[in-house]
């Protein structure tokens, strides 16, 4: 059961925090961008492009640890089977005397 | 379109049960018990959308872009007149697009190059397009079909490494600037390599795919009138393009880094730099 709330927590938590971090990254990659745009509204078209670079780039590092989910994700139990075998744990506990 | 699409969840249910009838994979069966249970209980949830998608359905439908492509090209090339009009104009941009694209990340040489990455960019905008029409599936859905995609384009990368600069060229290019660091640059760099067709696949799949899950559950959230999957189909759209440019554009680079000169031989190609912008100014002012 360990297992199973160790799990669920991990694929929680991963991929959230690998976008907290690509977000901060993307935001550095744009405003960085912007303010080259800004300066020098000619050069327009090769920052852009160079942008949308850079963001797929950081964009695919989440990406990945959402493989990762997906990966992960098979292994945890359905909820109904959680539950009826807590329903059958707690019955038996219910006729048969606790050990500890 | 969001009953289309629970259209779409059922076919995919009814495949999966199918498949794990007669024993399918490991990542099917998983996800088909799901579906027998939940077909055998009687109710109609949505399937698991975790599930991999099956790969002779999807790869029937890459053989189905790949024959529009066709059908493209030859309808372009019918009474080809010098003048262009009409649908031969058209194909004749897009051509000379991929073509400015290519030779401004590779450089002047860089026309050869063009079959290739142009074919791979519309091989890869089409396939991910046609997920968003339904009773159609992407097949960069599927990591096996965007792998085979990644293979390709590292198979010729490394062939052209070789062609260009010979057999020892292409040895010494892992070897690094020095000789004396090549035994700490060489793993570096041949790693680097061949993890190359890895990455370009998993961001390609991973991409399509999230997004084909996201769809699923914001369709199967929504009811009969009130799409709630559009906006989020727009932004699939621009995603496909963008995914696909940025294979395109990776297989450009992938093959500059080969020939040993790399982009900073280009910055004249598409008007002045930044530096040279000042210089001229500098020049011209009394």
């Amino acid at each position: 059961m360990v297992y199973f709330m160790a799990l669920a927590l991990a694929l929680g938590f991963g991929v959230p925090v690998a976008v907290l971090s690509a977000a901060l990254g993307q935001g550095k990659a744009a405003a960085a961008a912007l303010e080259g745009m800004a300066r020098q509204p000619e050069q327009t078209g090769r920052l852009q492009t160079a942008m949308i670079l850079a963001l797929a780039f950081i964009e695919s590092l989440v990406i990945f640890t959402l493989l990762v989910f997906f990966l992960m994700q098979g292994n945890l139990p359905k909820t109904s089977d959680v539950l009826s075998a807590i329903q059958a744990g707690a019955g038996a506990a219910a006729t048969a005397p606790a050990t500890r | 379109m969001p009953q289309s699409h629970t259209d779409n969840l059922h076919a995919r249910q009814r495949i999966l049960l199918a498949q794990a009838e007669t024993g399918g994979t490991p990542v099917e069966g998983r996800t088909a018990t799901h579906a027998t249970t939940e077909a055998a209980g009687g109710h109609e949830e949505a399937e698991n959308p975790g599930a991999v998608p099956n790969a002779t359905l999807l790869f029937a439908n890459s053989v189905l872009v790949a024959l529009i492509l066709l059908g493209f090209a030859l309808a372009a090339r019918r009474r080809a007149e010098s003048i262009p009009r009409g649908f031969q104009n058209f194909a004749e941009w897009v051509v000379e697009s991929l073509n400015k694209f290519t030779v401004g990340i590779i450089g002047p040489g860089g026309e050869k190059y063009t079959p290739l990455v142009g074919t791979v960019f519309l091989y890869i905008y089409l396939s991910n397009l046609i997920g968003i029409i339904p009773g159609f599936h992407s097949p960069t859905t599927n990591l096996t079909i965007t792998l085979a995609l990644g293979v390709v384009v590292f198979v010729y990368v490394q062939y052209q490494g070789i062609r260009q600069n010979g057999l020892v060229g292409y040895v010494k290019h892992f070897m690094g600037p020095m000789p004396a660091l090549s035994p700490l640059i060489a793993p570096v760099e041949i790693i680097s390599e061949c993890i190359k067709p890895f990455t370009l696949a998993v961001r390609l799949f991973g991409n399509i795919f999230g997004e084909d899950v996201i769809l699923i559950v914001l369709a199967s959230i929504g009811v009969m009138f009130l799409p709630l999957h559009l906006l989020v189909v727009l932004l699939a759209m621009l995603t496909d393009f963008v995914q696909a440019m940025v294979f395109a554009i990776l297989t450009c680079i992938y093959i500059s880094l080969m020939s040993h000169h790399g982009p900073e031989e280009h910055a004249h190609e598409e008007g002045e730099g930044p530096t040279e912008a000042m210089a001229h100014a500098h020049e011209t002012s009394p």
